[in-house]
């Protein structure tokens, strides 16, 4: 089953044995990731196991997987913060720097601004050093969510943390959106709010990577799922090719991650 | 960018330590106020209070200055930490601005706020001496007293200078020197805090993470001993010193020059240990940068 949801047949590919080899096909289609014998671990505890995909550009991506899969880990590499593994990442043909920083709206799954800011503060950062940033619609969105411009981070719930954080990374138009559990730390009323927010402000032909635990309230969303588990990528492949199978994502979730999705 | 940068490096040291610089600032208007006290008023008794209270705010500012090197310290260090390695260095990773930036950034920052601390403290008890001074000698000596003052000073620069045993220099010459000697400190102050931001990154990379926070400390002195070894050695293969007269410096590799200088009652100090410091500091600076921009990892 595992390997007829290969969609890019990436899986297990060995740098080494085939150096950079495409096929003629794949070098027509742009990826957004293109990933190859990624491999990380934490102190000996391989949590990222010689994993190789490619993502295609303009998906809207399913990163699913149980606890400690890597899903994390994934998207930290991705966003430039994690530098100690092996392999070859690119984001659009380019390794990890300040030109895919340019381009890349990352939202991770803690809360990054520093407690004294207030959310003009946040939004003032963002338009410094981001020039994608839309300061107005920014605005708009905080009235929106009722975050007070003038309010300090340290004051604000963890939810308003997390509603202030995706609204500066929505506000971007962004190549591409790594949103790691955006619905992670919100009530399951706000949940689609805060999915309503991502589906229609994200920039035309961008490629959005949306971590979550919650298959059931997301699956409809995506356009593209790759699971990982055990170190591995266990599905990588199109919603269409997903949906052939008479299956939902959620269940095909449950049989293919198994044992891990049992311990979860 | 690097503007931006540093604007905000600067907000996020300041906003640790202005409490107490807000502090010292309140202190600083009582011991105006407590001048325009006619403390003589209440004969010996308000002489003897006015002297104790202000002998005792003086030493509390003094503290309070003294608490401020702490604070700054410790605000550089957790800054740096949290900004880059920990939830915040989520956000500060993901800009897309060179770590050479960023680095230089906090660098500029942090060594701002200890140099402040260190010359807020140095005015504090160089003010604190003088306030105390003035109330004493303005009992007994009335207008007389600045010059009193200056005699003081003049006598202290005698005594020191006897003590190292070198013919005291004329005033201009003393000054200058003590200039270069502050602009040294402040070199090596900020070649300090380089160090500091050396360990922190260092033990955010494999395989030197392992250690934790005591990783830090060793990291830190590490990079201390191979900075001041280098110094040191170069120091003693080649010396350079500035000769400062009371018109104008000059150099010189002789040491027997530099004797001589001082028994002229000239100033002389020895500049090689300084560059070499500063040359250590590029390459540090230059390590600390690779290692953010390649190894160092945010938790």
């Amino acid at each position: 089953m595992e390997n007829n949801l290969y969609e890019n047949g990436a899986e297990g590919v060995n740098e080494a044995a085939a150096p950079e080899t495409v096929s003629q096909e794949e070098s027509k289609q742009e990826f957004a990731f293109k990933v190859r014998n990624l491999t990380k671990d934490y102190d000996g505890h391989i949590v990222l196991n010689n994993i190789s995909f490619d993502i295609p550009k303009g998906k809207i991506v399913g990163l699913l997987g149980p606890n400690g899969c890597g899903k994390t880990t994934l998207i930290k590499i991705l966003a430039g913060l994690i530098h100690d593994y092996s392999g070859m990442v690119k984001i659009d043909g380019r390794a990890i720097g300040i030109h895919t920083k340019a381009r890349v709206a990352y939202l991770p799954d803690c809360t990054y601004f520093p407690d004294r800011f207030r959310t003009i503060d946040c939004i003032n950062y963002f338009n410094d050093f981001f020039a994608d940033f839309d300061k107005v619609k920014a605005i708009e969105f905080a009235a929106r969510f009722g975050l007070d411009l003038n309010q300090r981070v340290r004051a604000m719930s963890k939810g308003m943390q997390e509603k202030l954080q995706l609204l500066v990374v929505m506000s971007r138009a962004a190549d591409i959106y790594i949103l790691d559990e955006p619905l992670g730390g919100v009530d399951p009323a706000a949940r689609s709010v805060i999915l309503d927010i991502i589906m229609n402000n994200y920039k035309e032909n961008a490629t959005i990577v949306l971590s979550t635990h919650l298959v059931n309230d997301l699956e409809h969303s995506f356009d593209h799922v790759l699971m990982l588990g055990k170190g591995s990528v266990l599905v990588n492949t199109g919603i269409d090719t997903l949906r052939s199978t008479g299956k939902s994502v959620e269940e095909i979730f449950k049989e293919v991650i198994g044992d891990a999705w049992e311990v979860d | 960018m690097l503007g931006k940068l540093i604007k905000n490096a600067f907000k996020a040291n300041a906003s640790t330590v202005y409490n107490v610089y807000i502090a010292m600032g309140i202190m600083g208007v009582v011991m105006l106020v407590l001048l325009f006290i006619d403390w003589t008023k209440w004969g010996d008794t308000g002489v003897g209070l006015g002297l104790a209270i202000k002998a005792l705010i003086s030493f509390v500012l003094c503290l309070t200055a003294g608490i401020s090197v702490i604070m700054t310290f410790m605000s550089v260090i957790s800054e740096f930490r949290r900004n880059m390695f920990e939830k915040e260095g989520h956000l500060t990773l993901s800009l897309p601005v060179r770590s050479s930036s960023l680095l230089l950034a906090k660098w500029v920052s942090g060594s701002f706020w200890v140099l402040l601390s260190y010359f807020v403290l140095c005015l504090c008890a160089l003010g604190s001496f003088l306030y105390v001074a003035r109330h004493s000698l303005a009992v007994v000596q009335g207008n007389e007293m600045y010059n009193s003052i200056y005699n003081l000073v003049i006598e202290m620069i005698d005594q020191f200078c006897e003590a190292a045993g070198v013919v005291t220099p004329p005033l201009s010459v003393f000054l200058n020197l003590a200039g270069l000697y502050a602009f040294s400190g402040a070199v090596k102050g900020c070649v300090f805090v380089l160090l500091v931001y050396f360990a922190l990154t260092l033990s955010h990379c494999r395989p030197f993470h392992k250690l934790g926070k005591a990783g830090e400390v060793i990291y830190f002195f590490g990079g201390a001993f191979v900075v001041t070894t280098f110094a040191s050695l170069v120091t003693k293969l080649v010396k350079i010193y500035i000769v400062i007269s009371e018109t104008n410096f000059t150099f010189t590799l002789s040491e027997k020059e530099v004797e001589a200088a001082w028994n002229l009652g000239f100033g002389a100090f020895s500049i090689t240990n300084l560059y070499c410091t500063a040359i250590c500091a590029v390459f540090v600076f230059l390590i600390t940068a690779f290692l953010i921009d390649r190894k160092a990892n945010a938790n």
